[in-house]
């Protein structure tokens, strides 16, 4: 199955918000995958498929070989729409 | 809901700021007098930022300050601070910052809804320009 990581500094803010915007996004459109949210000290790249994280903490993840989804707007859910089902849509090719 | 969170006294408007630290400061300053936090919970909001960058700052003129539970959280509560001028948080797009979403949290599950419902009113630019031009405390909390 697919496995998506959300990431922020904390693990309570930003990466709770867009694993639950992920997974309403996910539902909406039938794909099958687990999201979780954590923080940037415990997180373990190779364990994601796809890492949606904010543009400071995406840079982090420039050498890892899962697709990583920077995000600037947390309010923009059309945009992470978009992204989300455009990496997946790469993914499955 | 997100009224079950932010209560009309967890909102200021119009609050004068210079630095980013001093706006997290005032954030978290209404965080403890709503009896949510330790108040070394407004040192970890800060150290957060100073340690991880500007990443709090989550959407255009938005900053989410907010630590980890066992940070001094004790309670989950949201604030809403509107500042009196935009001050510069670092942050590459999002600068300069306007509202201050001040977040305690006890778990990472209990505020979830409410924060994202608060995410999808802020992402209505009408509704976010009638929050930050509010004058009063009662007329941001009518948004909600």
């Amino acid at each position: 199955m697919l496995k998506i990581l959300t990431v922020c500094g904390a693990g309570v803010g930003s990466s709770m918000m867009l694993k639950v915007f992920a997974q309403q996004i996910l539902s909406k459109e039938n794909i099958e995958a687990r999201v979780d949210a954590t923080d940037i000290g415990s997180i373990n790249p190779q364990d994601a498929d796809i890492i949606i994280t904010t543009t400071d903490f995406a840079n982090l993840f420039r050498n890892t070989t899962c697709q990583v989804l920077p995000i600037d707007n947390l309010t923009d859910k059309e945009n992470l729409r978009n992204q989300l089902l455009k990496c997946i849509e790469e993914l499955q090719k | 809901m997100i009224t079950d969170f932010i209560k009309e006294d967890h909102i200021r408007v119009g609050v004068h700021a210079d630095t980013w630290q001093e706006a997290v400061q005032e954030s978290g300053k209404v965080l403890l007098e709503a009896n949510a936090i330790e108040s070394r919970y407004i040192d970890a909001m800060i150290n957060k930022v100073i340690e991880l960058g500007s990443y709090i700052v989550i959407a255009p003129g938005i900053a989410m300050p907010h630590a980890r539970p066992e940070d001094g959280a004790k309670k989950t509560a949201i604030t809403l601070i509107t500042l009196d001028q935009g001050v510069p948080f670092g942050h590459e797009k999002n600068d300069p910052v306007k509202l201050i979403v001040g977040l305690a949290a006890v778990d990472n599950k209990l505020h979830l809804e409410a924060l994202a419902a608060l995410m999808e009113l802020l992402g209505n630019d009408e509704k976010l320009q009638g929050i930050l031009e509010s004058k009063t405390a009662k007329e941001v909390y009518d948004y909600l």
